[in-house]
């Protein structure tokens, strides 16, 4: 006899449907296959199934058996199908009265004495079949907490296969999981670094402020030990909590590439992506045979940090540029085609030469202008004019660690950022931008509001300071950001005043060296 | 254009291994140059040695029209000691080179000349300075010597250009292997300026590491003085002080800070009886060459101030005594950061102060 089961299979961050057929036609010999394109995974589940199914009570059927995933041209890769296997074969071979499963996904592997353990990717599966209708989800136990905030699906999570199959045949149903409301889950936001631990520093926490506000990416230089780590690791706590829209596309991506950790749920806290300068250009921006995310997009609504920038390959560097500024990683690998959200804020730190302790007061430096130079031309001018801030970290003498008192408090920048970013919002409603750091030029003729004296004061600061087109574009945006800080309407003198310094150091180290 | 004499000696130039001492057995023996090319033979072996012959041998296998070729197609022009256009100065001292080969534009007397030399690893303070005087110097008529070298010397060469004056660079190896290769650009912006860029050595020599000390002689030979900015232990600047010496050039050093590596070398010489150098009218004065300009020299005209709102006029204040962070700045005046970087930006365009790297900020004067 034959019957069907639904499962969904991952092809990136989307779920594809896949039929899972299970056919018994009996016989004298025992004969068990699988079709429709399995890897190895999905085809040592035979295996699992037959061990899983005995274990808990079912048996295997004696004869011939097919199971076939369909559609048969689409890749089906992992353990997700497992449940829905043993499934299909115990109603095929009919070991319990026939009961409807056309609209209940059903996911998980099995263990060979019946239990079902976690699988990878569970939210984008549950996402993509919600959108398609798809009401009841049997999931593993530990997937559970991923979907808690998933609404207009009944969740079922169950522990071994008797449960799910007990559920299923309404000999034992189970309660859907209960729901929790967004709010609830940002409760268990972890507490990032704090910016009141950072002592001194005022010039760099308020970049970070306008930076956090607008969205703009970040260059910090300064000499080694001068706390950029510190201050790019408090960046997380500055920005706006994410909104439920944020926080599933980055669980998503998370589920996806199999790096959320089990039994957690949707990801309420932004990401904080630190690759290593050794990383390649695939680890950044996605790749292997799959075309999995990369960094930039695990990073995305949240903050990608390159610590040490000068230390990464140029190539690398390069490649960043495209995804950083479309907000879309674009990856194409022999097996596969994928385009991933990146929208995330670069912060990147240097020191500002070889040594590390040009322009320190506390050290000498020890390298030749030439040798300064080198150094800071392994940053592209190209790729340096897509930073919209830059500022310089000085380190902090020792008697103003132990002396200063205590800082402002994450918190309270974070509101103030909120409340520019909610003007931003406002702002840009039906443009399909978020912040002022994404800004086309139209957006920013639009929108920018300047008035004609901090135009004109605008014209003279690029001409005494040399500064490219580029940046006079990137001048107008960190100027909207200070105003947006203030809650003026329009650009003032004194917001491109400020504006300027975050671009100063353009020209002081990269200009006076050559 | 050369005569058979000088093509000639510009075929012993082009040998690198020939030695002054076995270059002087040579001239005994033959009389001339062009003695020598024509009886070249087994006898030279005795008197230049066996690498020096075999490298003269290939050449004059060569044919002297075949060296002019190269010269043309360089684009080097060669100058000799009997010249109206060989530098007078050099022409005194005692191992002066037979031929100087040249890009750019040679004059007999460059009336006033100055070298300014120093250490490859400036500081700010060193290249600043060096940059000033010589763009003094330049603008009162003087011509700046220097090796074309990283620090001090670039610095030196870039401020003669920016006041618009002479510069000579002098190579440490041929003038188609000009190094280092990055100052390949300020060279041809030397040459451009009416300067020039000269070197002893053949056009394909390489800059090795032995050719730099006898360069020096000739970078202390072309001028009257020298001035030392920055230089550590064991610097290759003090090779060049020592010929100025033996040539009766004027030394003068620049000070620094006592507690810098970069002014252990300078103060030495000041010590020992180096002349003082604060400014280019200190040179000007010792070398009784009248300042043409007396009052570009002069401390500029205050700055106007009186448009400057309360809270610009005492961030100004605050740095009237000496460099301040931006948190010292902050404090003293008590301001917002977002504040103090609008004001910064607005003094910094009115070119009353400049921030140096590390938000380190500084009263401008000129």
């Amino acid at each position: 006899m034959l019957a069907r089961t639904l499962c969904y299979a991952l092809n990136g961050i989307e779920g594809e449907p896949v039929a899972v057929e299970a056919y018994a036609s009996g016989g004298d010999q025992y004969q068990f296959a699988m079709v429709g394109l399995p890897d190895a995974a999905v085809k040592e589940s035979r295996d699992r199934v037959s061990a899983a199914l005995k274990n808990s009570g079912f048996t295997m059927p004696y004869g011939h058996t097919t199971v076939n995933l369909s559609p048969a041209d689409l890749k089906k890769e992992g353990t997700v199908f497992d449940l829905s296997i043993a499934v299909a074969i115990i109603q095929a071979t009919r070991q319990l009265k026939a009961f409807g499963l056309d609209d209940t996904l059903l996911l998980g592997e099995l263990a060979l004495d019946g239990r079902v353990i976690p699988v990878q990717g569970v939210l984008p599966l549950i996402i993509s079949a919600n959108a398609r209708g798809i009401k009841k989800v049997v999931l593993p136990s530990l997937n559970a907490p991923e979907a808690d905030t998933v609404t207009g699906m009944e969740i079922y999570p169950v522990h071994s296969l008797y449960e799910a199959v007990q559920h299923l045949s309404g000999q034992m149903p189970i309660l859907p999981q209960l729901q929790k409301s967004y709010q609830e889950c940002l409760a268990r936001t972890a507490p990032a670094l704090d910016l009141s631990q950072v002592c001194g520093q005022h010039a760099a926490k308020r970049a970070l402020e306008v930076a956090a506000a607008g969205g703009h990416n970040m260059l910090m230089v300064g000499v080694p030990g001068s706390g950029k780590t510190m201050l790019a690791r408090c960046l997380p706590g500055v920005l706006p909590l994410m909104t439920q829209e944020e926080a599933f596309e980055t669980t998503r991506i998370y589920s996806a590439a199999g790096l959320l950790p089990t039994g957690s749920g949707l990801m309420t806290n932004r990401p904080f992506r630190t690759p290593h300068h050794t990383a390649s250009a695939a680890a950044l921006i996605g790749g292997g045979a799959n075309a999995r995310p990369g960094e930039v997009s695990l990073a995305h609504n949240g903050v990608l940090f390159l610590d040490e920038m000068p230390e990464y390959p140029r190539r690398v560097l390069e490649a960043l540029r495209q995804p950083l500024e479309d907000g879309v990683a674009n990856v194409s690998r022999v097996k596969a085609h994928m385009q991933y959200l990146s929208r995330c804020m670069m912060v990147a730190s240097m020191n500002p030469c070889p040594c590390g302790y040009y322009g320190s007061r506390i050290r000498a430096c020890r390298c030749g202008s030439h040798e300064i130079r080198k150094y800071l031309d392994r940053i592209s001018g190209p790729l340096l004019d897509r930073i919209d801030i830059q500022v310089e970290v000085d380190a902090v003498p020792i008697e103003e660690i132990t002396r200063s008192p205590q800082g402002e408090k994450s918190e309270a920048v974070r509101l103030r950022v909120e409340a520019a970013r909610d003007i931003q919002q406002k702002r840009f409603e039906g443009t399909g931008i978020r912040c002022n750091a994404q800004m086309n030029n139209k957006h920013m003729e639009k929108f920018a509001n300047m008035l004609d004296d901090a135009e004109q004061f605008l014209q003279m600061a690029i001409r005494k300071y040399a500064l490219s087109m580029r940046a006079y574009s990137r001048l107008i945006k960190v100027s909207r950001t200070i105003a947006d800080l203030k809650m003026q309407e329009h650009i003032t003198l004194k917001d491109v005043a400020e504006a300027v310094q975050f671009r100063m150091i353009d020209a002081k180290y990269w200009g006076n060296t050559r | 254009m050369y005569t058979f004499d000088q093509l000639a000696l510009i075929w012993l130039a082009f040998s690198e291994s020939l030695t002054f001492k076995g270059r002087e057995r040579l001239m005994d023996h033959f009389g001339t140059a062009q003695k020598a090319f024509n009886a070249w033979g087994s006898k030279a072996y005795d008197l230049v040695g066996p690498k020096a012959c075999e490298e003269l041998t290939a050449l004059h296998k060569r044919g002297l029209s075949g060296m002019q070729a190269i010269l043309e197609q360089s684009d080097i022009q060669a100058v000799f000691r009997e010249d109206d256009n060989y530098p007078m100065l050099l022409n005194e001292i005692t191992d002066a080179p037979e031929v100087l080969f040249y890009r750019g534009a040679m004059e007999k007397a460059d009336e006033r000349a100055v070298a300014i030399i120093g250490s490859r690893r400036e500081t700010r303070y060193g290249r600043e300075q060096a940059f000033k005087i010589a763009r003094d110097l330049a603008q009162n008529g003087v011509t700046v010597v220097s090796g074309l070298a990283y620090g001090i010397d670039t610095a030196a060469h870039l401020g003669a250009l920016d006041g618009g004056g002479r510069t000579i660079a002098v190579l440490g190896s041929g003038l188609n292997r000009i190094y280092p290769k990055d100052n390949i650009p300020l060279a041809d912006k030397i040459i451009r300026s009416g300067g020039a860029v000269i070197s002893e050595l053949p056009p394909e020599s390489e800059p090795l590491a032995y050719h730099f000390p006898v360069r020096n002689r000739i970078v202390s030979g072309l001028v009257h003085g020298v001035l030392l900015i920055e230089a550590r232990e064991k610097s290759g600047t003090m090779i060049t002080v020592g010929h100025a010496l033996t040539q009766g050039r004027d030394v003068f050093a620049l000070p620094g800070p006592v507690d810098a590596p970069g002014s252990v070398v300078p103060h030495r010489f000041l010590r020992e009886g180096a002349r003082l150098c604060t400014c280019a009218n200190d040179i000007l004065e010792d070398m009784g060459w009248q300042s043409r300009e007396m009052q570009m020299m002069m401390p500029g005209v205050a700055a106007d101030l009186d448009d400057l709102t309360p809270v610009q006029r005492s961030i100004y204040d605050s740095l009237s005594d000496e460099v301040r962070s931006f948190e010292d700045v902050m404090s003293l005046n008590d301001l917002s950061p977002g504040d103090l970087n609008a004001h910064i930006t607005m003094l910094e365009i009115r070119g009353l102060i400049e921030s140096l790297p590390g938000r380190i900020y500084r009263m401008k004067r000129n």
